[in-house]
C-alpha cells in the first residue's frame, strides 16, 4: 500500500473517532448544561406551563426577578378569580419578554399581558439577560430568535454550562435538597420573598415627568404590535423599590412617555399615589430594597386584580380556569408563605 | 486590540482551510496572510507600519551584508543590529516611562521577532545562513503569528523548512496541535488565572500581610509562571503544529534541574541560547574580552583568568536577560543580577562544595541530595523572581523580605484563613487538583521521553477520549473565564 493512500485512510479511521468524539463532548456538555440548571431550577421552571389545560389562562406577567417576586397568580386566581401565569428571571431583558409572550400565547389565548419594565433596563444582547429564561422554553421557534439574537455568544444559551461554569463552587448538601417550594407550577412563576426592608421610607418618583428622554427598545415596540394583533389589553407595571439605581427618574420618565405615545396604562408603584393606592409601606420590600417580600406581592397583585376586574367589561373576558387552581392548592400557598416567613424570622 | 480577539481567532480559523486548499508550493501564503491580518488586528496602526519598517530594514541590511565587500558588509551589520537594539530598547524601555509611548506603542511580541531577525542577520553575517532573497518569505519568518504572542525566539534555519514546505494535510498532525492548545489553555485558565488571584493579593497588599503570607505567594508566584508562560508556549506550538512548523521547545521540565545554571537551560530555553550565541559567545570572543584576558593572564594563571573573564561575560549576559525582561530595576535586579551572581558564586565555590559532600558522606546521586537540589534551585528561582513580580518597584521587593524574615504575627496571618487570600475552599481544592494533575503529566513525560500525546493516541481510543474529555470538562468548569472573572493576559506577553 502506497503511503499516501495509508494517510488517506488514516485520516478517514480518525475523523471518525473525531466524530464520535465531538458527539461525545456535546453530550457531555448538555449533561453539564442541565445541571448547571439543577440549583436554579426552583426560580425559574415554568415547564409545568405547558401542562395547564389549552385557554384557560387569562393573564400574563412578564418581567425580570422584579416580577417573578411581586406578582401571585394563585393570590390573582383568589382574588378575583384570574388565572394568570409568570414569566420572570433574573435580569430577564425585554427580549425575552416579548418572546414569551409569545410563546405563551401559543398554548394560552391569554387576554391581559402585564409587563413588569424594569425588564427595559436590561439589554437584550447579552445572553446573561436569557439564559435562565430560556431554561424551559420549548425548543421552537421563540426559543431560536432568542438564540439568533445573540449571535455567536448563543453558545451561551444552547450550552448555559460555559456561563454558569462556576457553580460547583456553591455545590453543598442544600444543593441535593428538595427545592423549598417544589414543584414550583402550584405558584405559577411567583417566587416568595420572607425578608423585610430595613429603612423606614421609600424613595418616591414624582408622578409628573418631562418627555425629553427615549427609549430604543425594539422588543418592547414589537411587544405591544403583538398585543395589538392578538387583541391583548398590554400593562406597563414598576413595582416598588427602594433605590435610585433600581428605577432612576429618568426611567421612569422615559417609560411614561413611550406608554403615552403608545395608549398603553403605566402603573408605576413609585409614585406616592400609587402607593397609597395599594398601601405599600417599606416593610413591604425584601431586605434588598429593590424586591417585594410576600406582602408587598400580595399587595401588588391585589390592586393590579382590582385595576383588572374594573376594565375588564371593555375589553377581555374571563375564562372559566376553575379546574386549574383548586381550593386545596390555594391553602397548599398560604401554608408554604407561612414557612417562608417563618424561615426569613 | 488582543491577540485573543474574536477577529485574530477567525483569522486563524480561516487560515487553516485556506493553507490546505492553497497547491503546495504556496501554502505559506496562507501563513503571511495570517501573519498580517494578526498583525493589523492585534496592533495600533502605527504599531503595524514599525513592524513593517523595522523587518524591511532587517531584510535589506541582510541582503546588502550578503552581497557587499567587507566594509560594506561591516556596515550593513552594525546599521541593522543598531536599528534593532535601538528600536527594541526605546520601545520597550522607554515606552514603560512613556516617552515614546505617547507616539507609538510597542507591537505585541516586539522582543520576539526583534530578537529573531537579530539572530539571523548575525547568521548571515557569519555565514551560517545564507540572506532570504523573497521579502515576502523573509515576512514570514519574522512575524509568523503565534511566535508573536510569547516567543519562542524562532531562528531562520531551524523553521525555513517548516514555514516554506507545503505540508499534506495530517489530521493525526492537526489532532496532536489541537490537544496541545487544550493542554495549554488548561495551565492558562485553570491553574495560572486561578492562582494569580492569590498571587496578586500577596504581591500588591504585602504591607497588610504577615510574613508566612508573603513567603506563601513568593512560593507559588514561580508555579503561575511556570503554568502561564508554558501555558501559553503550548498554545503557540499546538498552532504552529496544526500547519505543520514545528516550533523548538521553550521548557523541559525546569522544576527538576538540580542547579540554577541548569535550570535556564530548561526555562526559556529559545531566549537562553540567543543570548549564550549571540551575546556570551561573541563578548568572550570580542577583542576586548581577549584583552582582558591577556592581562589577567599575566597576574594569574591562565585558567583563573579565563574563569574571571568568563564570569563578567556571564554577568553582562544576564543583566542583558534582566533588561529583556522589563528593564526596569526590579526585574534587571531580580531576573538579571540576581542569577547571574548565583550562578558565578556557584561556580566559584563549587570546589569547596564538593569538598564538604565529600566529607560529610553525602552521596552525589542519591534521591535525597537529588531532592535537596531540586528544593533549593526552587526556592533560588522563587526569590530571584519576587523581586521580578514586585511591579512597584525593587525597594518594595526587598520590604516584601524584610517582613518575610521579621514580621510574622500579625495581619491575616493571626485569622489563619488561606481564604483571605482570595480563593475559598472549593477554588483551592480546584487548584490542587489541577496542578496534581500538571505534575502528573509532566513526570509522565519525563517517563515516556515526551512522548505523552503519542502515548495517550496509542492507546485505546476510549483511553484517549477519556484523558482529553476530562480536561475539556476541567476547563470548561475550573477555567477562570467569563462574567465575575479576571482573566489575566499571558505574563510573557508584555515582552
Amino acid at each position: 500500500m502506497l503511503a499516501s493512500e495509508k494517510t488517506k485512510i488514516d485520516n478517514i479511521r480518525l475523523l471518525g473517532r473525531l466524530a464520535i468524539f465531538f458527539a461525545l463532548l456535546t453530550l457531555v456538555l448538555f449533561l453539564l448544561s442541565g445541571l448547571a440548571f439543577i440549583s436554579m431550577r426552583g426560580m425559574y421552571y415554568f415547564e409545568p406551563f405547558y401542562d395547564i389545560e389549552d385557554d384557560t389562562v387569562d393573564v400574563v406577567f412578564v418581567g425580570s426577578s422584579n416580577a417573578y417576586c411581586a406578582f401571585s397568580p394563585i393570590r390573582l386566581y383568589e382574588k378575583t378569580g384570574l388565572s394568570a401565569q409568570v414569566f420572570g428571571s433574573s435580569n430577564q431583558s425585554c427580549a425575552a419578554d416579548y418572546l414569551w409572550a409569545k410563546e405563551a400565547y401559543e398554548a394560552q389565548k391569554y387576554r391581559v399581558l402585564v409587563v413588569e419594565v424594569g425588564s427595559f433596563m436590561n439589554p437584550y444582547g447579552e445572553p446573561k439577560r436569557n439564559i435562565e429564561a430560556l431554561n424551559s422554553m420549548k425548543k421552537g421557534k421563540n426559543y431560536f430568535e432568542l438564540l439568533r439574537i445573540h449571535g455567536v455568544r448563543g453558545v451561551h444559551v444552547i450550552f448555559p454550562v460555559f456561563y454558569f461554569h462556576d457553580l460547583w463552587r456553591n455545590i453543598n448538601n442544600a444543593s441535593f435538597a428538595k427545592q423549598p417550594n417544589g414543584e414550583l407550577d402550584t405558584f405559577r412563576g411567583y417566587y416568595p420573598i420572607g425578608s423585610h426592608y430595613k429603612e423606614e421610607k421609600i424613595r418616591i418618583i414624582d408622578s409628573e415627568y418631562e418627555l425629553n428622554n427615549q427609549l430604543n427598545l425594539e422588543y418592547i415596540d414589537k411587544l405591544l404590535d403583538f398585543c395589538e394583533e392578538k387583541d391583548i389589553l398590554p400593562i406597563f407595571v414598576k413595582t416598588t423599590t427602594a433605590t435610585d439605581d433600581a428605577w432612576p427618574k429618568w426611567w421612569h420618565d422615559a417609560v411614561a412617555s413611550f406608554a403615552e405615545t403608545r395608549g398603553v396604562t403605566y402603573i408605576d408603584f413609585n409614585t406616592q399615589e400609587n402607593l397609597d393606592a395599594a398601601g405599600i409601606l417599606p416593610i413591604d420590600l425584601a431586605t434588598d430594597g429593590v424586591h417585594l417580600n410576600i406582602s408587598g406581592a400580595h399587595k401588588t397583585t391585589d390592586y393590579i386584580g382590582q385595576y383588572l376586574i374594573g376594565h375588564m367589561e371593555r375589553s377581555f373576558t374571563l375564562y372559566d380556569s376553575e379546574d386549574d387552581i383548586s381550593e386545596e392548592k390555594i391553602r397548599e400557598y398560604y401554608a408554604f408563605m407561612d414557612k417562608v416567613w417563618e424561615d426569613n424570622k | 486590540m488582543s491577540f485573543f480577539s474574536i477577529p485574530v481567532m477567525a483569522l486563524i480559523c480561516i487560515s487553516v482551510p485556506l493553507y490546505f486548499l492553497l497547491p503546495r508550493d504556496y501554502r505559506w501564503c496562507s501563513l503571511l496572510f495570517c501573519s498580517i491580518g494578526v498583525i493589523i488586528a492585534a496592533n495600533p496602526i502605527n504599531s503595524a507600519i514599525f513592524v513593517c519598517v523595522s523587518v524591511a530594514v532587517v531584510y535589506i541590511s541582510a541582503v546588502l551584508v550578503e552581497k557587499g565587500g567587507k566594509i560594506q558588509s561591516n556596515l550593513f551589520f552594525a546599521l541593522g543590529v543598531v536599528f534593532c537594539l535601538t528600536s527594541v530598547g526605546l520601545l520597550k524601555t522607554f515606552a514603560w516611562t512613556g516617552i515614546v509611548g505617547n507616539y507609538i506603542i510597542a507591537p505585541i511580541g516586539v522582543s520576539y521577532y526583534m530578537f529573531s531577525v537579530l539572530g539571523y542577520l548575525i547568521d548571515v553575517k557569519r555565514g551560517i545562513c545564507a540572506a532570504e532573497k523573497n521579502p515576502f518569505k523573509f515576512f514570514l519568518f519574522a512575524t509568523f503569528f503565534p511566535c508573536l504572542l510569547s516567543g519562542p525566539i524562532i531562528r531562520y534555519s531551524n523553521v525555513k523548512a517548516g514555514l516554506f514546505e507545503g505540508h499534506s494535510f495530517d489530521l493525526r498532525r492537526i489532532v496532536f496541535g489541537a490537544e496541545r492548545m487544550i493542554w495549554g489553555l488548561f495551565k492558562k485558565l485553570v491553574i495560572s488565572d486561578r492562582m494569580a488571584v492569590i498571587v496578586n493579593n500577596v504581591f500588591v497588599d504585602y504591607s497588610r500581610l504577615s510574613g508566612a503570607y508573603i513567603l506563601f505567594g513568593i512560593l507559588l508566584f514561580p508555579i503561575q509562571l511556570y503554568a502561564d508562560f508554558s501555558g501559553c508556549i503550548d498554545i503557540i506550538m499546538g498552532i504552529a503544529e496544526i500547519f505543520g512548523v514545528i516550533l523548538p521547545e521553550n521548557f523541559e521540565l525546569p522544576f527538576l534541574s538540580r542547579s540554577v545554571a541548569e535550570f535556564w537551560r530548561k526555562w526559556h530555553i529559545t531566549m537562553g541560547q540567543w543570548l549564550r550565541d549571540y551575546v556570551f559567545y561573541t563578548l568572550l570572543r570580542s577583542s576586548l574580552f581577549k584583552a582582558i584576558n591577556k592581562n589577567l593572564s599575566k597576574k594569574m594563571d591562565r585558567k583563573r583568568s579565563m574563569k574571571i573573564v568568563t564570569w563578567i561575560a556571564l554577568f553582562i549576559t544576564w543583566v542583558c536577560i534582566g533588561t529583556w525582561h522589563g528593564g526596569v530595576a526590579s526585574s534587571i535586579f531580580g531576573v538579571g543580577i540576581f542569577f547571574g551572581v548565583v550562578i558565578i558564586l556557584g561556580e566559584a565555590f563549587d570546589p569547596v562544595m564538593s569538598t564538604i559532600k565529600e566529607k560529610l558522606g553525602i552521596k552525589q546521586e542519591s534521591i535525597g541530595f537529588r531532592l535537596f537540589q531540586y528544593i533549593r534551585t526552587f526556592l533560588l528561582f522563587a526569590i530571584g523572581n519576587s523581586f521580578f513580580r514586585q511591579q512597584a518597584g525593587l525597594k518594595e521587593g526587598f520590604d516584601m523580605w524584610i517582613k518575610v524574615l521579621i514580621n510574622n504575627g500579625s495581619g491575616w496571618y493571626g485569622q489563619g484563613s488561606f481564604i483571605a487570600l482570595g480563593l475559598d475552599t472549593p477554588e483551592w481544592i480546584a487548584l490542587m487538583v489541577s496542578v496534581f494533575v500538571m505534575v502528573i503529566a509532566g513526570l509522565q513525560r519525563v517517563k515516556l521521553d515526551h512522548n505523552l500525546r503519542v502515548a495517550i493516541s496509542d492507546r485505546n481510543p476510549v483511553i484517549s477520549y477519556v484523558v482529553w474529555l476530562c480536561l475539556i470538562v476541567m476547563i470548561i468548569l475550573f477555567g477562570w473565564y467569563g462574567e465575575g472573572y479576571s482573566t489575566q493576559t499571558f505574563i510573557y506577553q508584555q515582552f
